[in-house]
């Protein structure tokens, strides 16, 4: 099954400018989530890292009005360069 | 052809269900702010961090109305796209800020010269540890 989130290292953006360090991201972030050709990978500034899925509406943990708020929404793997790749917790 | 890696103009602009065309500029802000610590004897900040983040966007419009429309405190995802410079494919930076809650719009209209207003935003994450402004590629 395929990963529904993959965290990247900020240190992992490469490019002249801000614009080219976001591309260089993204397309990181679409190899591991495996996005079909008409998905897109939605990439986070979380300031030391970046948080990508194919959703822009997903979020790290669960929403603070939710019974399980302050849980992570995702089980996360380790993969190298210190990516990590989660899958949705039901 | 290849993206140029510049961008110029923009399209794809929404608030919620609203679309926004007649678009002269938009800004999308990280909103990054630093506290600093100095104590003791120091001269200069020790310790620079960034303990919170705060998000907003903009955009400036020469359709009023529909700016005007849109009442603060609405609610909803705002999308932008950036447009490679050279319409080139893969080159379009698409921005998201969802939780973007709409602060205020002013309209501005000088004597002699097409009016515009402006739209600003401010985004809430859901979970207090996402950042609501999200972007891909297209």
């Amino acid at each position: 099954m395929r990963p529904d989130a993959v965290l990247i290292p900020a240190s992992m953006a490469t490019g002249r400018n801000s614009d080219e360090k976001k591309e260089s991201i993204v397309e990181i972030a679409e190899g591991w989530l495996e996005a079909g050709p008409h998905e897109l990978a939605w990439c986070r500034n979380q300031i030391n890292l970046f948080f990508c899925t194919r959703d822009p509406g997903d979020s790290l943990f669960f929403p603070l009005d939710h019974e399980r708020s302050g849980e992570s929404r995702y089980r996360w793997e380790r993969r190298e360069e210190g990516i990590q790749v989660g899958w949705r917790e039901s | 052809m290849a993206a140029s890696k510049i961008n110029a103009n923009w399209s794809g602009v929404a608030h919620n269900a609203v679309t926004i065309t007649k678009v002269t500029a938009v800004t999308v802000n990280q909103g990054g702010a630093i506290q600093e610590f100095a104590g003791d004897t120091d001269r200069y900040p020790t310790v620079m961090v960034n303990l919170m983040s705060k998000p907003t966007a903009s955009v400036t419009s020469a359709d009023n109305g529909t700016l005007m429309g849109i009442s603060p405190g609405t609610t909803g995802t705002f999308t932008a796209t950036h447009k490679d410079a050279q319409l080139a494919s893969g080159g379009d930076i698409l921005y998201s800020m969802i939780n973007s809650v709409a602060e205020n719009v002013t309209a501005n209209g000088p004597f002699g010269q097409f009016s515009s207003s402006t739209l600003t935003l401010r985004a809430y994450s859901s979970d207090g540890s996402t950042n609501p402004l999200s972007f891909t590629r297209a």
